[in-house]
């Protein structure tokens, strides 16, 4: 295994060629420049087969103004080219994603493959196997017919760990970033507000609300935040864990040296709740926060101008800035981490991702009816060697991107893509070139990025990431009894949270709230937790 | 049960006279009112009117304790399916004379839903061990199921019955029995089936498409029912899943969402028939007074456009103007009214989800009243001025009675739906804070259905639904058909 | 009922109407004016606007029609919907009103049981998953007829024309029985003309259906071609919330999400003119009388 010296220093870290790799909070990316990597191998025998095969895969509809469908990506042409295996897409009306997923499971209208299908089968992962819907790895892994994923486990521990289920099935095609971008989301404030009114940078529990005092009542900006809303897709404080760090709890899981803990129930948590009720009482958050979906939400984000402190993920930031510069020329914001509420706290909870991501693609049971299941896996091990990897990084070489003297990339997609001289960019463009989401070894810087965003992810690294839950898995048996306890519980307690945020319910009543939590099984969901945990740090 | 029974070549076959049909009216009224009334209490003292006290599962704790349970959501079913019982056992005494099975089945339901509490009742007390908890549990379901059956079938043998008796009374016409020759026999049942076939084939053709249809099309898939009572797995199948029996209905009863659901779909619907119900018929009433046709045909085409707007849009720009910004709010504001985001408090949910359904349907549903309007005789209103009635007394003499075979249906028809009220729109509009009120049994299939692929609970729980709406729509068009001789079938 | 002389409590009664219905009217058609003037607005401006709007904010703007209009599929899609429109309700007229000519025929002996079998299935269906298997077991997966076919009966609409035939006079189907007609010269001669008013109701309450039916076609359809218009208005409404929509070179950077917000008005507006535009026809329909009504027993 290659190492290219001209890597970061941090990335260093992370492909450290000790045998532990180390904790995803290493993961720090300092610099926006992607080179030429050698993290995978090239272990398969192209083409795969001589015969025009088809295979059915499942995949979102291309949202995108640039292309209709994914027949248009030059990355699947190329590797049809490549491979022999012709892709018939099956792809749902968007927004249908979740709906036609599950219609075509239950009544078994299964394609060979599912892509990004996160943890859309009920039950989990280990149901779906147990049902026979996917198809497990482990006859084919064993076999030897997916040597560069089985080369990606070998060398890195952690991708072994996180790719495995207790009962020892590989159950599905994992995502892996071999940049690690983390964190994507935090918070940033409006530099421009802050020099004017001459105030610092907040750190502490008191400062934000200084701040956003003053912000409110000199510019009517309000805190712009999404506390997890059933349904909607997404969740700000679920991700970022928003100011309930600052009381050292989580939103929902977190685990301190091995031991779980479930936030609601944590008495920082309702210290949390106090801040934010305080908050909204005053008007310094959003009053219609509540009401957003996650497209008023994400709509609001590159409204910069009504919003002091924020959220957001980093592909957005670009976007933002050049839309809030439009309209506001001062406007500059910096990337802030959350707020500490008491002297000398360290923070440790923030937005994290691990090398393998939590989304994966699954080969189904028809693969196997239909006898084509070596070559399906075969096949989507191709994805996870190197050269498989950059085709849907970067695209097809000396089209969309080429390598430079010193192993950099060079974009080409403006001379190949852009159809209307410049005025798409690669935000837009693409999906005609390469992949973003779905299960294959994925260079996550492979984007061109404002500098800001990087600033950003440096600044919300800062925090350690150590209360983080790993990628535990639960058998099919724990996955029912969770979701049987966790589904009423997580909306019993969001339903109440907006309640005592937004003043409907007095405090007084909290602890009998956390009494009817308990009541409603916190205890049986910890240990099913646990026991995930201690299996999981077993491996 | 059928037209054909109170046809007029029917009146010998010993209909009730006199003061028998009106006793055996008021009774189903009685019965009527009285599950009205249930429903109403029910509502009643489960929601706080003091608005000052917070949202929360406190109106359940209240009917809890009050009626011996001990923690939250321990007495909704028995409350739900009381409530079903009496409206079996009011359609049972409305269905006919010799109801005997039916009144002997509701009658045995309520037992075993009694028993079925007080099973509930010692499981929360985790003390009472009836060989275990769950089969009596089990059992008084399995009762109340059996039940429903054995209604069911004497529903189908009396129609049956009585459609028979309608049919040999119709070909003898009017003639006493007594009149009859000596050691005439009425026709088997095979021979009249093939002579009503003989006769009416042509017709039976023309029914043929919509029967193939609903077959095809509606039963065809009815088997998916099955999967309320198992563990639906798609490699097993409908019917090779493992058997759960009543697993997702004692689920759904015990979960803290089952009353809250039913009593906010409850709600918004009770609301709905006594405004959103009379508003387009009002409207109706008022545009038809109006002169000027141009005007008139303005006033309906402007009234029709809300309907168009799909429902996806509608919540969108619904959302915006509640806002606090919104157009709404800022008309509101005029008024002196706070700038509160009306969907962000669960106080405003039902008014702005019934104000806005108004808003949008007001017209178009008034169309079908409109063309019913349109169908009374212009002889009826000359007659009455001719005897000198004024508008009113036209309005109260003719217009209305005109109109009431169609609020009837409408009426029979939206009583149905009492405890259903369609998942899109809320799903579209609610958000946590609101969900107190605007969580819905529709929206509670959705979400664990469709959102969490758990087939089988949702289908358990929206098939408890139709149960109680079917229900509904049966007692609602006996009554009718009693009380007003239009009904539904 | 003009000839009589109106008194004071009616004058004002008539007053009263009128300014209600005004005021009605003013109700129903702002949030619309609102729309179709946002929709036109310049959208920097009409994005920091709140309350009333009355007029467009100048300078009027028509690019968010054009960018919606420059989706490939609008074309296609306009053209299936007419599709599913015409075949369907003209499918679905012709069923139901066979069915419910059928149903309301009195002395009939299945008649009371077919009744009671198609009400229950208002309340009892097996749910989408064997629904959907219905469909793929009969071929009907992706293809025009898998649309149409599985909803060729709305219940309601049969009852409410069920009811409709039974109010016919009888002596006119006796005379014509007489003269030696069969129930299928009836139905289309006699019942048909006759129920006008209940039979353009219906027609349009189906024919909206197909306007505004999106749900089957994003279950049982898989080729973008075949999609009805609803299916990709929606689609661009999600995608435009999602930001692709608008970049386009007609649009500067700065201004996406302002006309996010302006694209979201004109697919509202396209959404609701053809319908509008083709309703006053209709209407007349709605005004000519005939018995709508229900049984008398």
């Amino acid at each position: 295994m290659k190492r290219t010296l001209a890597l970061a220093l941090a990335l260093m870290l992370v492909l450290g060629s000790s045998a532990a790799l180390a904790a995803p909070s290493s993961q720090i990316v300092g610099e926006a420049t992607v080179r030429k990597q050698d993290y995978g191998a090239n272990l398969t025998q192209l083409p795969l087969t001589e015969e025009p095969v088809t295979i059915v895969v499942w995949k979102g509809s291309p949202n995108s103004v640039v292309m209709e469908s994914h027949d248009q990506c030059i990355a699947y042409e190329e590797l049809e080219k490549r491979t022999g295996v012709h892709i018939e897409w099956v792809v749902p009306p968007l927004n249908s994603e979740a709906d036609n997923f599950n219609l075509r499971v239950a009544s078994l209208d299964l394609p060979h493959m599912f892509v990004e299908v996160y943890d859309r089968y009920a039950g989990g992962l280990a149901k779906a196997v147990e049902d026979e819907i996917y198809l497990a790895l482990n006859p084919y892994y064993d076999a030897g017919l997916t040597p560069n994923y089985r080369y990606l486990r070998e060398t890195y521990p952690d991708i072994a760990q996180d790719t495995v289920l207790d009962s020892g099935e590989l159950a599905a095609f994992w995502q892996f970033d071999y940049v690690g971008s983390s964190p994507w989301s935090g918070f940033w404030v409006r530099q421009d507000w802050l020099d004017e009114q001459s105030l610092p940078l907040p750190v502490t529990v008191d400062d934000w609300t200084n701040t956003l005092r003053v912000f409110k009542d000199k510019y009517d900006a309000t805190l712009g935040i999404q506390i997890g809303d059933l349904g909607k897709g997404g969740g700000d404080a679920a991700d970022n864990h928003t100011v309930f760090s600052a009381y050292d709890v989580a939103y929902r899981w977190y685990q301190v040296d091995g031991q779980i803990k479930f936030g609601p129930v944590e008495p920082g948590f309702k210290q949390a709740v106090e801040l934010l009720r305080s908050w909204y009482a005053e008007g310094l958050i959003d009053p219609n926060y509540g009401t957003y979906d996650w497209n008023a939400y994400t709509a609001k984000t590159s409204d910069a101008v009504s919003y002091g402190l924020y959220g957001s993920n980093y592909g957005e930031i670009g976007q933002m800035k050049r839309t809030s510069t439009a309209i506001d020329p001062d406007w500059k914001i910096v990337p802030i981490n959350g707020p500490i509420s008491y002297e000398g706290q360290q923070l440790k909870l923030r937005q994290t991702d691990f090398i393998t991501r939590s989304q994966y693609d699954a080969i189904t049971t028809r693969a196997k009816d239909e006898g084509i299941d070596e070559l399906v896996m075969q096949w989507k091990d191709y994805w996870y060697s190197q050269d498989g990897g950059d085709l849907f990084s970067y695209g097809v070489e000396g089209v969309s991107y080429e390598w430079d003297e010193n192993n950099e990339i060079v974009w080409l997609y403006d001379q190949n893509f852009d159809t209307q001289d410049g005025a798409l960019d690669f935000w837009t463009l693409y999906p005609l070139f390469k992949i973003h989401n779905g299960g294959y070894l994925r260079d996550s810087a492979a984007y061109i990025m404002d500098d800001l965003v990087w600033d950003c992810i440096n600044e919300w690294a800062k925090i350690p990431s150590e209360w983080f839950m790993p990628m535990v898995s639960l058998t099919a048996q724990e996955s029912a009894d969770y979701a049987a306890l966790y589904t009423p519980i997580n909306s019993y307690t969001t339903e109440q949270m907006g309640l005592y945020i937004s003043g409907q319910q007095s405090m007084d009543s909290w602890d009998s709230y956390v009494e009817t939590l308990w009541d409603m099984g916190v205890q049986d969901m910890i240990d099913i937790q646990q026991d995930a945990l201690d299996r999981y740090n077993a491996r | 049960m059928t037209h054909a029974s109170r046809a007029p070549g029917a009146i010998g076959a010993g209909a009730p006279t006199g003061r028998a049909q009106v006793a055996a009216r008021a009774a189903m009224l009685a019965l009527c009112l009285i599950t009205a009334l249930s429903l109403f209490m029910v509502y009643v003292s489960a929601v706080e009117y003091k608005t000052d006290a917070p949202l929360s599962y406190t109106g359940l704790d209240m009917i809890g304790r009050a009626t011996g349970g001990k923690s939250n959501g321990a007495v909704h079913p028995m409350i739900i399916m009381l409530i079903a019982a009496c409206a079996a056992l009011a359609a049972s005494v409305v269905y006919n004379k010799g109801a005997f099975l039916p009144c002997l089945a509701s009658g045995t339901a309520v037992a075993a839903l009694l028993l079925f509490r007080f099973d509930m009742y010692f499981a929360e007390q985790r003390e009472f061990n009836f060989t275990s908890g769950m089969t009596t549990f089990g059992a008084g379901w399995y009762v109340a199921a059996a039940c429903m059956s054995a209604a069911l079938i004497a529903a189908v043998a009396h129609s049956v019955h009585s459609s028979k008796r309608a049919f040999a009374s119709s070909r003898s016409g009017a003639i006493p029995s007594s009149a009859l020759p000596e050691g005439y026999k009425p026709p088997s049942l095979g021979a009249i089936i093939a002579r009503d076939f003989r006769k009416h084939w042509p017709v039976y053709l023309m029914i043929l498409p919509t029967l193939a249809f609903y077959i095809v099309w509606c039963y065809g898939p009815i088997q998916g029912i099955v999967i309320a009572f198992n563990n639906f797995t798609p490699r097993k199948g409908f019917w090779g899943s493992e058997w759960a029996g009543l697993k997702w209905f004692r689920e759904f009863f015990r979960s803290p969402f089952a009353w809250r659901t039913a009593r906010n779909t409850l709600m918004i619907n009770v609301l709905n028939l006594l405004i959103g119900f009379p508003a387009p018929i009002i409207f109706a009433l008022m545009l038809n007074e109006m002169r000027g046709a141009l005007y008139k045909r303005v006033v309906q085409t402007v009234t029709y456009i809300p309907h168009f707007i799909s429902l996806v849009v509608l919540c969108g720009l619904l959302i915006d103007f509640v806002g606090t910004e919104g157009v709404v709010t800022t008309v509101m504001g005029w008024f002196g009214f706070p700038k509160n985001n009306l969907l962000a408090n669960a106080r405003y949910f039902r008014s702005v989800y019934l104000a806005s359904d108004i808003w949008q349907h007001l017209g178009w549903n008034s169309i079908i009243y409109l063309s019913a309007l349109a169908g009374i005789s212009p002889e009826l209103y000359e007659a009455a001025i001719i005897d000198g009635a004024g508008k009113t007394r036209q309005m109260w003499h003719v217009t209305l009675p005109g109109i009431t075979p169609t609020i009837t249906i409408l009426l029979i028809l939206q009583i149905g739906q009492m405890m259903s009220v369609g998942y899109e729109k809320i799903i579209l509009l609610y958000n946590s804070l609101i969900y107190e009120t605007a969580d819905v049994i529709s929206t509670y299939v959705y979400r664990i259905g469709i959102e969490n692929a758990d087939f089988s609970r949702s289908t358990a729980v929206s098939l408890f639904n139709s149960l109680i709406n079917f229900s509904l729509v049966v007692v609602a068009n006996r009554v009718s058909g009693a009380v007003s001789e239009t009904s539904l079938w | 009922m003009s000839a009589i002389r109106t008194s004071a409590p009616e004058r004002a009664f008539s007053a009263f109407n009128y300014v209600f219905m005004t005021a009605l009217c003013v109700i129903c058609l702002y949030p619309i004016w609102h729309v179709l003037m946002a929709s036109m607005s310049d959208p920097t401006l009409m994005y920091a606007h709140q309350g009333l709007l009355i007029w467009p904010i100048w300078p009027l703007n028509t690019l968010g029609y054009k960018l919606v209009m420059t989706n490939r599929l609008i074309g296609s899609s306009f053209v299936n919907t007419l599709i599913y429109l015409g075949a369907g309700t003209t499918l679905n007229m012709f069923v139901t009103t066979m069915g419910a000519y059928g149903l309301s025929r009195k002395g009939l002996f299945w008649n009371g049981a077919l009744m009671k079998i198609i009400v229950f299935t208002m309340y009892f269906q097996g749910g989408l998953i064997p629904f959907y298997l219905m469909v793929k077991n009969m071929g009907l997966l992706n293809t025009h007829a898998g649309i149409i076919l599985p909803v060729l009966v709305s219940t309601w609409n049969l009852i409410v024309m069920r009811t409709t035939f039974a109010g016919v006079s009888e002596s006119l189907e006796e005379s014509a029985r007489l003269d030696g007609a069969s129930d299928w010269t009836i139905l289309w001669k006699i019942f048909f003309p006759l129920s006008q008013a209940t039979v353009a109701v219906i027609a349009l309450y189906y024919a909206v259906y197909w306007w505004n039916n999106w749900f089957n076609p994003s279950i049982f359809l898989q080729d973008r071609g075949k999609y009805p218009l609803q299916l990709l208005l929606r689609e661009i409404l999600i995608k435009n919330d999602t930001q692709s929509m608008t970049q386009s070179s007609m649009v500067s950077q700065e201004q996406t999400s302002q006309y996010r917000l302006l694209v979201k008005y004109c697919v509202i507006i396209i959404a609701t003119a053809p319908i509008l535009a083709v309703y006053p026809f209709l209407q007349k329909y709605f005004v000519k009388g005939v018995m709508i009504g229900s049984v008398k027993g």
